[in-house]
């Protein structure tokens, strides 16, 4: 830990007289950029960059064809409900390919019913509690609260009605829980940091190296304050930052959850504590935004305080860095680059995972499970489809339609994609559950609650820890 | 049950007689909402009773007793905390609105053009509803560094936290429902048209000036619409949601996690519908409770022209 | 002169005051209607400011209205101007009828309707929603416009409860005068309260077509295909919370849905105005 600060130190040090002695900003780039690259612990930098590579050289080998059955259901007419939630594009581009499937099989009809998120899961339990589901649906991260009512489609791809071939294992494994492949993830995303590489520069600060610690994102905080004027760091994702991702990266072998979703792996709160009083005090101190700033953001990408900036580094999912991106260029604010998320200890596990952003479930009621497992493989596999879909529900799973996409993709998606390689690569990845149960949004709630309790001078971070503890033990005691 | 009439008597009774009878007209101008409850209402109430004894959580349900009324009214800090904030929006925003949508109405319900021009822009902000537009435009207004707080730094006091401090938030809440006074001036407006200009007229003659006309006429003629407006925006006031929902997602510490909020979260984000149930019941309670209460008062200041029996 | 003068004064005075703070009122509205020009970060990150700050955006109108899945929004708007409508004149009928049985005839069980009627508005929607959905669904009427419609053919509580407030000052001396004149209960519906409930049956137009065309929820549950979208749903996916919105489509496209509603407010106002046509019944 010393010797992290010491390096930190003479780094930063060393980043003056480069600024000063280079008159070429371009030369200063390369330097941070070195410098950066230097942090890294030797070994697992050698193991990642590796990893990443095999990665992408397995994806140009692959990519194998695959062939569409002929005719479903017999040919006999049968009628399928298919269900999603987006915007105009997805709608628009989502439509087009149930109409190229139709074209493809005459005999079957696919009602789609498109909606948007908060009216998608609004609408989603009503048709739960009335046994109407659509028989092919969209879901999230989230399928715990639904895993009773999808088919577990295990078999479908053993008959290779799925076929999944150009998937990887990892990437399969994101939608699969306990052995139930829940659904068959149509793009995925990871947790990520953006940050103002200019601003950062600015600061005289290096570009995060790729295992940085809260501790380092702490001081950066504080430093950039003074280079935008507003906040150093906009919106955390508190929850996952003490809880999901917090405790795995605590390197114990733990994670917050148990990983069948019956409770609390982690015995006693004080997990959570050091993150958040690390919130506490970047709170206290006006580097970190207190919940009435966040609100006045809001939680789309071009409103961040990162967009605006207003602060220079945000936690973000990966699919949310382009629409950020395309706003601080509109306002001149700087250029957005991608890291990690900070670790615990500069040589501890990341704590995270690569996440289904959504996928494509089949509902356990359904008339015509093959009927719809074959839509979905038409949906996945398909390159006409995908010419169409173009990746935008997140990085797409199959090799085959990432390498198509590929040419059409600016710098920074590009970036995107190597960088859920990346995380998908990790090795301590595969510690970390992916599952999360149906308590976590009482629980999340409650979390925020307690924070502000916390930053408002109420109780101190370890009560509000015990309390968030205490609530969640008790929300998995009730059923 | 329906005819307690002795039987001899019910039977010399033609049928156009009884057709016309209090019971039979009631029971016929009463048909539609009779029908429509027992179909479309009643049922789903019953089962929502019966859901608030149970653990249903859309996919399966157990039969668990009071358990939730016990949870509610033993452990759940949430769900007191959020009545208390509830209580204090409706004490906050429901006079408020009243008050100035019956002078909105006094003041522009008159037979000039500039008037019915101010009328229409003043019920306006009524028909954009709890859009994203208005969330974004409250946002900005009360934001850190929003048109609010740049009039008070102007006078030369500090900025104020609108979005972020427990007490200061339910003021821009409260302030959207006011802006969204609309309906309430209305039906203000259709009581107003209601008052005879003879009284007027009468009163002006006495020698009675604006103020007094306006005590002594207006307020005793309109009491009725009043009451009904009182009742009606008290409920609603209950049930806020929509404000909580666009602009501050409960936050920040609860402190507009509402009732209906509450319930809306139970129900669908944490997929506890037997305890969303519960408490909607629970509320359905209160609001019954403060509803009686405000008959009882209105017996003291709602004047009947008609004479009403009850 | 100086009456005149402070006449002038006063005037001024009021109209400053009022128009004023009209102005006020009303700027959020205005600022939607100019959020219909600007793209999605001008209208996020520059709020404060009340004329685009990164160009005009002409091509909002465009985008929002092409809609979704090849139905533009002139569907979704007619579909609405059906709902609302047809809602709206079931909403007159029904509650009329029934307010008049609440307030004016005798009959037996009248006090727990009321309250049942009121207990209607007390329940929170999202608890008896699935029961209801059931209901809809048992009979094979999802997916129609039927659920949206119906109840508004059994009486809305909130308007009962208006009309019968209205219906007391109606005098009874009108309801026994017509008696000894040989009308029924029934005629004195038509003949007496129907005409005189005039007033609040303009304000239920009003209010009820407005609350019709602004409903999501119902919508969002009973229909699915974009084909019979009504605005207030398609309006909803051009902010999408997952990410992916178009703010500048979505306020002109709000901005349109404002007009019909604006309308039916400015040609039903004239009705409310308090002048001396007021037929002065209680006189």
């Amino acid at each position: 830990m010393k010797i992290r600060r010491v390096a930190a130190l003479t780094m930063a040090a060393a980043m003056m007289l480069s600024v000063t002695a280079c008159s070429s900003g371009k030369q200063v780039e390369e330097t941070t950029q070195t410098t950066a690259a230097e942090t890294k612990a030797p070994e697992s930098k050698a193991e990642e960059t590796t990893a990443a590579k095999t990665e992408e050289t397995q994806e140009a080998e692959e990519i194998k064809e695959v062939v569409f059955p002929d005719q479903l259901n017999n040919g006999e007419p049968c009628t399928i409900r298919f269900g999603w939630w987006g915007g105009q594009t997805r709608h628009e581009r989502t439509e087009e390919v149930v109409k190229m499937f139709m074209e493809k099989y005459p005999n079957v009809t696919v009602e789609t019913e498109p909606s948007d998120f908060n009216g998608y899961f609004q609408k989603l339990p009503t048709l739960v509690g009335a046994q109407d589901v659509w028989d092919v649906f969209q879901l999230g991260n989230n399928w715990a609260e639904y895993s009773t009512i999808v088919t577990d489609l295990t078999p479908y791809i053993k008959d290779n009605i799925i076929n999944t071939d150009n998937i990887s294992d990892g990437f399969l494994a994101t939608t699969n829980d306990l052995g139930k492949q829940m659904e068959i993830s149509l793009g995925t995303n990871a947790h990520c940091i953006i940050y103002n590489a200019d601003m950062l520069k600015k600061a005289g600060l290096d570009e995060p190296a790729e295992n940085w610690t809260w501790k380092d994102y702490e001081e950066y905080s504080e430093a950039l304050k003074a280079v935008t004027g507003e906040f150093g760091s906009s919106s955390l994702e508190e929850f996952y930052g003490a809880c999901t991702v917090g405790v795995a990266q605590y390197g114990e072998g733990l994670n917050f959850f148990k990983a069948d979703n019956s409770g609390l792996m982690i015995e006693k709160p004080d997990y959570m504590v050091p993150f958040i009083e690390m919130v506490q005090r970047m709170t206290k101190s006006g580097a970190y935004p207190d919940r009435g700033s966040l609100n006045e953001m809001g939680t789309a990408p071009e409103q961040n305080f990162v967009a605006t900036g207003e602060a220079a580094m945000t936690w973000a999912l990966s699919n949310q860095v382009v629409a950020m991106a395309k706003a601080a260029n509109e306002n001149g604010v700087g250029t957005l680059r991608i890291a990690t998320i900070p670790r615990m200890k500069s040589d501890g596990p990341s704590g995270y995972a690569v996440k289904s952003s959504q996928g494509l479930a089949i509902y356990s009621q359904t008339k015509y499970p093959e009927v719809c497992a074959a839509f979905i493989n038409y949906f996945i596999n398909s390159p006409d489809a995908n010419k169409v879909l173009l990746g935008e529900r997140g990085v797409p799973i199959t090799s085959a339609v990432r390498a198509s996409v590929k040419p059409l993709l600016t710098d920074l998606e590009k970036d995107i994609y190597a960088y859920v390689a990346t995380v998908g690569s990790w090795k301590d990845s595969k510690d970390v559950f992916i599952n999360e149960p149906s308590q976590q949004n009482a629980i999340k709630d409650e979390f925020k609650n307690q924070m502000d309790r916390v930053n408002a001078g109420e109780v101190t971070a370890q009560e509000g820890a015990q309390k968030i503890f205490d609530f969640a033990n008790d929300a998995f005691t009730r059923k | 049950m329906k005819n307690q009439m002795g039987e001899g008597l019910r039977e010399k009774r033609t049928l156009k007689q009884r057709l016309c009878s209090d019971n039979a007209v009631g029971y016929v101008f009463a048909a539609p909402f009779i029908v429509g409850f027992c179909c479309l209402t009643l049922l789903p109430m019953i089962l929502s009773l019966y859901y608030s004894m149970t653990n249903y959580n859309f996919v399966q349900s157990s039969f668990i007793g009071l358990d939730n009324y016990v949870r509610m009214f033993t452990k759940d800090d949430k769900f007191w905390y959020s009545v208390w904030r509830t209580l204090v929006y409706v004490v906050l925003a429901v006079p408020a609105k009243l008050i100035f949508a019956l002078l909105v109405a006094y003041f522009l319900t008159r037979e000039t053009r500039i008037a019915s021009l101010y009328r229409a822009i003043y019920y306006l902000p009524s028909l954009v509803g709890g859009s994203v537009a208005v969330a974004l435009v409250w946002k900005q207004m009360f934001a850190r560094k929003g048109m609010i707080n740049s009039i008070i730094m102007s006078l030369g006091l500090d900025r104020l936290n609108w979005m972020g401090d427990k007490v200061l938030v339910m003021f821009p809440l409260a302030l959207l429902t006011v802006w969204q006074f609309g309906s309430s001036m209305i039906i203000f407006a259709a009581g107003l048209k209601e008052i005879p200009r003879t009284y007027y007229e009468a009163a002006e003659i006495d020698g009675a000036n604006a103020f007094q006309r306006f005590l002594k006429i207006t307020l005793p003629c309109l009491s009725p619409v009043i009451l009904y407006n009182l009742v009606m925006q008290t409920i609603t006031g209950f049930m806020v949601f929509t404000q909580a929902f666009i602009i501050t997602q409960g936050g920040p510490a609860d402190a507009t996690n509402f009732i209906a909020y509450y319930i809306f979260k139970q129900g669908f984000a944490y997929q506890d519908m037997g305890y969303a149930s519960a408490i909607s019941w629970v509320l359905l309670i209160v609001i019954s409770i403060v509803t009686l209460l405000i008959f009882k008062t209105s017996k003291r200041w709602v004047f009947y022209e008609a004479g009403s029996e009850d | 002169m100086g009456m005149h003068a402070k006449k002038r004064i006063d005037k001024i005075l009021y109209h400053g005051l009022i128009g004023g703070f009209g102005l006020i009122m009303i700027y959020p509205v205005f600022w939607m209607i100019i959020g219909a020009f600007k793209n999605n970060n001008d209208i996020l990150n520059h709020s404060a400011s009340f004329f685009p700050t990164l160009g005009w955006h002409m091509e909002n109108w465009g985008n929002g209205w092409k809609g979704y899945s090849g139905v533009t929004f002139g569907t979704f708007f007619k579909n609405s101007l059906i709902v609302a409508t047809v809602s709206t004149f079931g909403t007159v009928i029904s509650s009329s009828m029934v307010a008049y049985a609440l307030a004016r005839v005798k009959f037996k069980g009248r006090k727990l309707l009321f309250w049942c009627m009121l207990g209607t508005l007390m329940l929170p929607g999202q608890v008896i929603m699935i029961p209801q959905y059931m209901i809809y669904n048992f009979v094979g009427l999802v997916g129609t416009y039927v659920p949206l419609i119906l109840p508004h053919f059994c009486g809305q509580a909130f308007f009962i409860y208006q009309m019968m407030q209205f219906c007391q000052g109606v005098p009874r001396e009108l309801d026994e005068a017509a008696f000894v004149d040989g009308c029924n209960k029934y005629m004195i519906y038509f003949k007496i309260i129907l005409p005189l409930l005039k007033p609040s049956i303009v304000t239920t137009l009003i209010i009820q077509f407005y609350w019709k065309w602004d409903d999501f929820m119902g919508p969002l549950i009973y229909l699915s295909k974009p084909v019979s979208w009504t605005a207030s749903v398609a309006l909803k996916n051009f902010a999408d919370a997952s990410g992916q919105s178009d703010y500048g489509a979505l306020f002109a496209m709000s901005t349109l849905s404002l007009i019909p509603v604006f309308l039916i407010f400015l040609i039903f106002n004239r009705q409310l105005v308090d002048g001396v046509s007021s037929t002065g019944l209680k006189g």
